[in-house]
C-alpha cells in the first residue's frame, strides 16, 4: 500500500516537473490542488551501545520513510447566499510508509515477532485483564500512521482501516470580527520551537524519539477534531492594538487522541529498555521461579497497556487565549488550556490473578503484572511576548507556562512492587512461607501529580557575514528552554523521569531489589527508586539554529545544536538542494551523544544520516 | 581607492553630469537616438551617457534590446486631486532632524499628506535628497490599496531557476485620495500582507508588516510559519536581505521601499537618462475594469511575452524586459547611506524622475563602494478610469510589469510583479477592512 502511494506520488511529481505555479482546478482559481511526496532513508552512523534493544551497526538502514501529502483547498465564498465574508475549506491527507519491518535489517522484524511482553492498548480500565484491549503491532505503529480517530485499529498484522491520516479537514467561516474553523486542525500557541516542551495544545507522535530530531516537528504533530473561533476585538484601544480572543474545544466524545510514545524494544527509535517479560527473571530468583511463578501463578505475563482516554465529554480539551500588541512594540498573549500531558506516566494496575491458580484453583494462568500508561489531563496557564530589541538588533521572545497537576513519576508510587505484595492471595502465599506483609493500603500504583513551570527565552536575529555568504543573511534562532518542578522543590518529593530506567553494563536496571532477595526474604521486595533516571527539579537546555541560503535559495545549509545543561547534546546538520521547484534533495546528519538524560540523551547512540528526495506538485 | 571603485566613481560622475536638451522634449537624445530607434549592440554607443554603465553593458552585449520612445518631460499626467494637493503643499513642510516631514506651522508631523510634499526641489538645500525621496513615496502612495497575485522569479542569465507565487495586499493610510482615507489611530503608513501560495513546500507561509509614520519607529513584522503552525515576530532590521534567497530585498519594493529616516540622503546631481516604460500604457492601450466587489483590475494582454525567458526565440538575458521601451527623462540623482551599519549595502543611489518623481534605476553598492545590485523598474503614466457610478479614479494603467533586481556580481536577477496567471488579479483602489491586516489574521488563515 505504502509503496503504491509513493509510486503514485512519483508519477504525479514527475508529470509536472517544470511547472511551478499553483495548480488550480477552475478558471476562477477557487479550487487549488497541490501535493508533496518524499522518500527518505535513515542510515546508522554509529554502532549502538550494549544497552540498546534492538542494537544496530553503523551503516545499517534505520528507516525508509515514504510520505505523501496531497492537499485540496477551496474558496466557496462566491457560491454561498449568506453574505458571509469567507467560506472555505481545506483537506490534507498524510500517508506514511516505512519499510523497516518489511525489508530493513532483520532485528526489527525479529523483535516485533518475538517480544514476550504483552503490549496492548484500549479505552477501558480493565481492558488488559478482560483482554478486550487491542494488541499493539509495532509494524502498524511504525510502518503506517493510522488515523487515530477514523477507522478501526484492527487485529495485529492487519492494516488499520485508514492506514493514513486525515491530517486536516476543516471549513472556515468568517463574518465580520468572528472567524470559525470547524474540523480537524492544528492549534499551536506560544513561542516555542524545535523540541515541543511547551507546545502542548496538540499531541505529538513520539514514536520516532525526540520530536524534531529524527522527523520534522510538524510531521509529529497530530491535529485534532476541533471547533475553534477567533474574535477580533479591536484595532486600537489605548496602548493596545490588534486585540483578539481565541477559543477552542476538542469534544472528548469525538477525539481523545493522545501522544504516542516509543514502544520498548521494537524500533530503531526505542529508548534502551528490555523486553518487559524479562522483568520476571529479575523479579524472581531462578531457584524459586518454578515454585512461585509456575505453580502458584500459572506463569506470570508482563504487560504494558496504553490506556487511552475514553471518548467522553469529560475528556474534552479546550482553551482560551487573549492576544494583541502592547504599546505598538510587544506582541503578547495570555492563555489557559486543558490538555492531555504529552508524556504519559506508567503505573501498576492491581496484580491480575483472575486466571491464576493462586486465586482460582485449577485456573490455567497466567497471572498478569500490568503496567498501565496513564494519559492525564493537565491545566495549563501561559503567557508569551516577543519584541524587537534595538540594542540587540533582533527579536526577543519569551514564554512561560504553568502545567498544574501534571501526571508525574515517583517510582515507589507509580510502580510499587511492595504494594503488589499486599494483594490478598499473594499476601497469604507469603505468610505461608513464614513471612509477613502488612495489610491495608493501596494494591496498585498511583499517579502523583506535580506542578511544572516551563519556559523559553529566545532570541532571533539575522546578520550578514560576507566572507561566508556575501548575498544572503544568516538566520540565527536560539533559545534557552527549561522546566522547573515546583512540587519537587517545595515538597522534597523525588520525581523521576517517566519510567525510564538507568543503564547497567548490558541493559537497564530492573527497578526492583530482587538481586538481594531469596525466597525467605521475598516479603522485602520493593521498588528501587534510584534505578530510574532522576528528573532534577530544574532541567534545561539551550537550542540554537543557524542557516543561510545560497544560489537563489536553492542551496540551504543549516546546523542546530541542542545542548542539555546536564550533559546531553544533539547536533543536526542539514543541507537542502533545490534542483528545481518540483524536486528537492536533503541530506542531514544528526550527531548525538552525552549523558543518559533528558532531553536527548536516551538516544545518544543513534547518530544517523538521512537522505531525502522530495517531489512537489505545485 | 581600488581600481574597481575608481571606475565606479568615474562612471557615476559621468552619469551625473550628462545632461542635454533631448529630455526636454523626449525626442532626440544627446547621442542621437530617435524615437523608433532600437538600442542594441549596434547602437549602444549612442546611449553611453544615458544609462547606468551596468545597464548599458547589456545593450552592448546585445542581451538587452529595446526600442526608443518619446515621453516628453512636460507630457506628464497629473491626477487633479494630486495636483491640487501638491499646489497646496508648496512651502508648507520642512525636513526634521531624522529626515521626517514636519509641518512648518506646528513643528509636528502632519496627519496626512496628498500630493508631493515638496513640489519644488532646490538642489542647494541640504535636505533636497530626502525631499526627493519623499516625493517619490507620496506619488506611490497615491495609487492606493493594492491586491495582486504575483510571481517572484529568480533566474540566471539563461533560464528561470525558481518561481515563487505570492498573494500580496497593501493598505495605505497616507497619501491616498481623500475618499480612501481611513482612521489612523496608530499612525500607520501602510500595512502589507504576503501569502506564499507556491511551491508546495512553502505554501501557506505568510508575512505581515506594518510601517509607521513615526520617524524613528521600526516596522512591526510577523510571519506565520506553517512548519511551526504559529505566528512569530520577525526582525524589521533585515530589510536588505534577499527575500527567500532571491536578489530582491524588502527595501527594494516596487523600486525602493526603505524607510527614508533610516538613511542619510544627499542630492548629488541631475541627469538625463533613458528609462524603461510600458508601451501599452504610453499609448493608452490599457484594459482596466471595475470589479463587482470594488476596485480596478488591470487585464494584461494574455499573449504578451515581456521577459526574455518567456520568449523561446530570445537569446539575451532571461530577465531582459523585451517588450518595454526606453524613454529619455530628467532625473535627480539621490544617494542614501544607511544609518544601520549592518545593512547589506553601504550606499544606495536612486534616479528619480524630476517631474513625476517615479523611480527608474536603484543602484546599490557595498560599504567599500563596489557596485553590487541594480533594481530596474518600468514606468507608467497615470490613467483615468470611470466607475459605473461615474466617479473618476486614477490608476497605474499597466499592461505589463518589470521590477527587476539584478545581482551584478553573480550575473543573476530576480523579477517580481508578473501575474501568477493571465487571469490573476492585479487590483488597485481596493477597500480593505483594516482587520485584514490584524495580527490574528495570520493565525486565522494559517494552515
Amino acid at each position: 500500500m505504502g509503496s503504491r502511494w509513493v509510486g503514485l506520488g512519483l508519477v504525479a511529481g514527475l508529470a509536472v516537473v517544470g511547472r511551478a505555479n499553483a495548480f488550480y482546478l477552475d478558471a476562477g482559481r477557487n479550487f487549488d490542488f497541490r501535493a508533496r511526496a518524499y522518500t527518505e532513508v535513515g542510515i546508522a552512523a554509529e554502532d549502538t551501545q550494549p544497552q540498546s534493544r534492538p542494537g544496530h551497526k553503523a551503516g545499517q538502514l534505520l528507516s525508509h520513510r515514504n510520505f505523501i501529502n496531497p492537499e485540496f483547498e477551496g474558496k466557496l465564498t462566491s457560491y454561498q447566499p449568506f453574505r458571509l465574508d469567507d467560506v472555505s475549506f481545506r483537506l490534507a491527507l498524510w500517508g506514511f510508509y516505512d519499510g523497516i519491518y518489511d525489508y530493513g535489517p532483520i532485528q526489527y522484524d525479529h523483535a516485533r515477532r518475538t517480544i514476550e511482553g504483552r503490549l496492548s492498548r484500549g479505552y477501558t480500565a480493565t481492558g488488559p485483564v478482560t483482554h478486550n484491549d487491542s494488541l499493539i503491532d509495532a509494524r502498524k505503529q511504525y510502518s503506517y500512521q493510522c488515523d487515530p480517530v477514523l477507522g478501526s485499529y484492527n487485529a495485529p498484522d492487519h492494516a488499520c482501516d485508514l492506514p493514513f491520516r486525515i491530517n486536516e479537514a476543516y471549513f472556515n467561516v468568517s463574518k465580520g470580527p468572528l472567524f470559525l474553523r470547524i474540523g480537524r486542525q492544528a492549534i499551536s500557541w506560544g513561542e516555542s520551537d524545535t523540541i515541543a516542551l511547551l507546545d502542548a495544545n496538540n499531541p505529538f507522535d513520539q514514536t520516532r524519539g525526540v520530536t524534531g530530531l529524527f522527523e520534522d516537528v510538524d510531521e509529529a504533530r497530530i491535529p485534532l477534531w476541533t471547533l475553534r473561533s477567533t474574535y477580533h476585538l479591536f484595532e486600537s484601544w489605548g496602548p493596545l492594538s490588534s486585540g483578539y480572543l481565541d477559543a477552542y474545544v476538542v469534544p472528548g466524545s469525538v477525539d481523545t487522541t493522545v501522544s504516542n510514545v516509543p514502544l520498548p524494544l521494537l524500533s530503531p527509535y526505542s529508548p534502551p529498555q528490555d523486553d518487559p517479560q524479562t522483568l520476571i527473571a529479575a523479579l524472581v530468583p531462578p531457584k524459586i521461579g518454578q515454585v512461585v511463578i509456575e505453580d502458584a501463578f500459572g506463569g506470570l505475563q508482563v504487560g504494558l497497556y496504553d490506556h487511552l482516554p475514553s471518548r467522553s465529554m469529560s475528556n474534552s480539551r479546550f482553551g482560551v487565549r487573549l492576544g494583541g500588541i502592547v504599546a505598538r512594540d510587544y506582541t503578547a498573549s495570555l492563555w489557559y488550556y486543558r490538555t492531555f500531558a504529552t508524556q504519559p506516566v506508567p503505573r501498576f494496575l492491581p496484580l491480575d490473578l483472575s486466571r491464576s491458580p493462586l486465586a482460582h484453583p485449577g485456573a490455567p494462568g497466567p497471572a498478569q503484572l500490568i503496567t498501565e500508561l496513564h494519559h492525564g489531563l493537565v491545566d495549563v496557564f501561559g503567557a508569551a511576548t516577543s519584541f524587537f530589541s534595538e540594542p540587540a538588533d533582533g527579536i526577543v521572545r519569551g514564554e512561560v507556562e504553568f502545567f498544574l497537576g501534571e501526571p508525574a513519576f515517583i517510582p515507589n508510587e507509580n510502580l510499587p512492587f511492595e504494594r503488589l505484595l499486599k494483594t490478598p492471595a499473594v499476601r497469604r502465599l507469603i505468610q505461608a512461607l513464614g513471612q509477613t506483609v502488612p495489610a491495608g493500603g493501596k494494591l496498585a500504583g498511583s499517579v502523583p501529580h506535580a506542578d511544572y513551570m516551563r519556559f523559553e527565552l529566545g532570541f532571533d536575529r539575522f546578520f550578514f557575514f560576507r566572507p561566508a555568504n556575501p548575498w544572503n543573511s544568516f538566520t540565527w534562532v536560539t533559545a534557552y528552554v527549561g522546566q522547573w518542578n515546583l512540587t519537587e522543590t517545595f515538597t522534597n518529593r523525588d520525581f523521576r523521569f517517566g519510567g525510564q530506567q538507568e543503564l547497567n553494563a548490558t541493559g537497564t536496571k530492573s527497578g526492583v531489589n530482587t538481586s538481594q532477595l531469596k525466597l525467605g526474604t521475598i516479603s522485602q521486595l520493593r521498588t528501587v527508586a534510584e534505578d530510574f533516571v532522576d528528573q532534577g527539579p530544574y532541567e534545561s537546555f539551550v537550542q540554537t539554529h543557524l542557516q543561510t541560503d545560497y544560489m537563489h535559495g536553492r542551496l540551504s545549509p543549516g546546523i542546530t545544536a541542542i545542548v542539555g545543561l546536564n550533559g546531553t547534546y544533539a547536533i543536526p546538520m542539514n543541507v537542502t538542494y533545490r534542483f528545481n521547484d518540483n524536486l528537492l534533495f536533503d541530506l542531514k546528519y544528526v550527531l548525538l551523544g552525552g549523558a543518559f538524560r533528558f532531553p536527548t540523551g536516551y538516544f545518544r547512540d543513534r547518530s544517523q544520516i538521512f537522505a531525502r528526495m522530495t517531489l512537489l506538485l505545485n | 581607492m581600488t581600481g574597481r571603485t575608481g571606475i565606479a566613481t568615474a562612471l557615476l560622475l559621468t552619469l551625473v553630469v550628462a545632461r542635454g536638451a533631448g529630455a526636454e522634449n523626449g525626442g532626440a537624445s544627446p547621442g542621437g537616438l530617435e524615437p523608433g530607434d532600437v538600442l542594441d549592440a549596434s547602437s549602444w554607443r549612442k546611449a553611453e551617457t544615458l544609462l547606468p554603465p551596468e545597464i548599458l553593458q547589456h545593450y552592448r552585449d546585445d542581451t538587452y534590446r529595446n526600442t526608443i520612445t518619446a515621453w516628453p518631460q512636460d507630457a506628464n499626467t497629473w491626477p487633479d486631486d494630486f495636483k491640487a494637493g501638491t499646489d497646496k503643499n508648496a512651502g508648507r513642510f520642512e525636513i526634521g532632524a531624522s529626515g521626517e516631514i514636519l509641518d512648518k506651522a506646528t513643528g509636528r508631523q502632519p496627519d496626512f499628506i496628498i500630493g508631493y510634499p515638496f513640489p519644488t526641489i532646490d538642489p542647494a538645500d541640504p535636505t533636497a535628497g530626502v525631499q526627493t525621496v519623499w516625493n517619490y513615496f507620496y506619488r506611490s502612495y497615491y495609487f492606493g490599496n493594492l491586491r495582486a497575485e504575483s510571481q517572484l522569479n529568480m533566474m540566471n542569465a539563461g533560464a528561470l531557476e525558481r518561481r515563487i507565487d505570492v498573494r500580496v495586499t497593501f493598505m495605505y493610510y497616507d497619501g491616498t485620495p481623500d475618499a480612501e482615507r481611513v482612521p489612523n489611530p496608530q499612525n500607520l503608513l501602510y500595512q502589507q500582507r504576503v501569502i506564499v501560495t507556491s511551491p508546495a513546500d512553502v505554501n501557506g507561509t505568510q508575512a505581515l508588516a506594518w510601517r509607521y509614520r513615526d520617524p524613528r519607529k521600526r516596522d512591526s513584522s510577523w510571519a506565520y510559519v506553517p512548519a511551526l503552525r504559529r505566528v512569530r515576530a520577525t526582525s524589521p532590521a533585515n530589510r536588505s536581505d534577499g527575500f527567500l534567497g532571491s536578489d530582491m530585498s524588502q527595501d527594494d519594493g516596487p523600486f525602493f521601499d526603505g524607510k527614508p529616516e533610516d538613511f542619510e540622503w544627499k542630492l548629488v546631481g541631475e541627469t538625463d537618462q533613458l528609462r524603461l516604460v510600458d508601451p501599452g500604457n504610453m499609448s493608452k492601450k490599457v484594459d482596466v475594469r471595475w470589479l463587482p466587489s470594488g476596485g480596478w483590475r488591470a487585464d494584461w494582454p494574455e499573449d504578451l511575452k515581456f521577459l526574455g525567458y518567456m520568449d523561446p526565440k530570445w537569446k539575451g538575458l532571461a530577465w531582459a524586459p523585451i517588450a518595454a521601451q526606453l524613454a529619455l527623462r530628467k532625473f535627480y540623482v539621490v544617494e542614501g547611506v544607511p544609518r544601520d551599519k549592518y545593512y547589506l549595502y553601504g550606499k544606495i543611489q536612486l534616479l528619480i524622475d524630476e517631474t513625476n518623481f517615479s523611480g527608474s534605476w536603484n543602484r546599490k553598492a557595498s560599504w567599500k563602494d563596489e557596485p553590487l545590485s541594480t533594481t530596474q523598474v518600468i514606468a507608467y503614466d497615470p490613467y483615468l478610469v470611470t466607475r459605473p457610478d461615474g466617479k473618476k479614479d486614477w490608476v497605474q494603467g499597466s499592461t505589463q510589469a518589470f521590477q527587476c533586481s539584478e545581482n551584478l556580481k553573480l550575473g543573476r536577477a530576480t523579477v517580481a510583479g508578473i501575474k501568477s496567471s493571465p487571469t490573476s488579479g492585479f487590483d488597485s483602489r481596493i477597500v480593505f477592512d483594516p482587520s485584514e491586516f490584524a495580527l490574528d489574521t495570520l493565525s486565522r488563515y494559517g494552515k
